[in-house]
């Protein structure tokens, strides 16, 4: 019986609330709650070409914000920073960028820092604000990459249901205020009926669930038979959606492969 | 249909040629940096786990290579299972015959016991 065959690569995405201190190293990074482990990162190393940590403020602050995020700017469709002290005081809804090297340390697997903003590089958020780590390109120092749960190809016959699920996650919003939703793909297991299912969840752009479904009947009814059809990747150049979702206004801001 | 893999130049025990229906293949994933994992229905009717062909691909070095070459290694499985052979089986891979799609260099066939 000839078939298509669905491939989807994972892509981290992990929405959290920030903390004063910027010492995040309580609750790693994991492929479950931010659908990525990224490595061991120093102050030295630059990861910004595939890593993106926004910060978006709920909260105002005075003299909070460093030279270096200054210097960035805000993250391009966000407002401008308009705060007085040469901006480093930090107006409500300002989102700014802490990816540079100086700023987002990894000190051990999956256990992440914000610098302050006494350290260069950094600002002092609070409980109020959001962090928003982002895989945007494949790189093996974001794992896993080339191993189970890097990526996943599956028969279409073997797709069983799609759920919505609640994501609330920062407020269920993107740093640039998209309103958020998440579905889980549930197929047949890899191993068996007897080993559970495998599931592919999605934080994707809020109220297309039934775009969603409507995407996968494409793809189930698609008459791709020599090669997969690829739905979602990463690769060194970026992210890769498949025309069935990118057409119905489906952003897909994250996923992961649960087995 | 019926697919083949032989992985063994010397046809000499269990896993050095094995033959599943195309229509229980579960699915592949990457598992290493230069192999990917493909599971068929376990021949023991085991429900809770399958028979396990690992295929090792070609290496480049890099990692978004490697990437790119498990992906086609991948590509050319999915041809495989989707090949109509009526008058026989499928090889879709063969140490024997040199049949070795996609970049794959060779295979590791474990069996569910």
């Amino acid at each position: 019986m000839k078939q298509p065959y669905l491939y989807f690569g994972r892509k981290g995405y992990y929405a959290f609330p920030a903390i004063a201190n910027g010492n995040h190293t309580a609750t790693p990074v994991t492929n479950v709650n931010g659908f990525m482990v990224p490595a061991n990162k120093a102050v030295t190393d630059d990861a910004s070409a595939y890593l993106q940590l926004s910060h978006r403020a709920v909260d105002a602050g005075t003299n909070t914000r460093s030279a270096i995020v200054i210097a960035n700017g805000p993250r391009p469709g966000t407002p401008a920073f308009t705060g007085d002290n040469a901006k480093a005081n930090i107006v409500a809804g300002e989102v700014s960028i802490l990816d540079n090297k100086e700023a987002l340390l990894v000190e051990s697997t999956g256990q992440l820092t914000v610098t302050l903003v006494g350290t260069d590089g950094g600002l002092t958020a609070t409980a109020n604000d959001f962090l928003y780590l982002e895989e945007i390109k494949f790189n093996a120092n974001v794992g896993p990459y080339n191993e189970a749960t890097a990526d996943i190809c599956l028969p279409a016959s073997n797709f069983i249901s799609a759920q919505p699920v609640a994501y609330t996650a920062a407020g269920g919003v993107h740093w640039d205020l998209a309103v958020q939703d998440k579905t889980k793909l549930i197929f047949k297991s890899l191993h068996g009926s007897g080993d559970g299912v495998t599931t592919i969840n999605i934080i994707h752009t809020a109220d297309k669930y039934k775009e969603i479904c409507e995407a996968m009947q494409e793809l189930c009814n698609s008459s791709v038979y020599e090669e997969m059809v690829k739905v979602h990747y990463l690769d060194a150049n970026g992210q890769h959606v498949h025309n069935a979702f990118s057409s119905r206004g489906i952003t897909i801001y994250g996923m992961n492969i649960i087995k | 249909m019926i697919i083949i893999y032989n992985s063994n130049a010397s046809i000499t025990s269990t896993a050095t040629v094995n033959a599943w229906q195309a229509s229980g293949f579960r699915g592949m994933e990457s598992s290493a940096a230069g192999t990917m994992t493909m599971t068929y229905p376990s021949a023991v009717n085991h429900s809770d786990a399958g028979d396990v062909v690992v295929a090792t691909v070609v290496s480049s070095g890099s990692d978004d290579a490697d990437r790119a070459n498990r992906v086609a290694a991948m590509d050319a499985m999915v041809s495989k299972q989707n090949t109509v052979n009526k008058d026989g089986y499928v090889v879709a891979y063969s140490e024997i015959e040199n049949v070795k799609p996609g970049g794959i260099t060779g295979i590791a066939v474990t069996i569910d016991s």
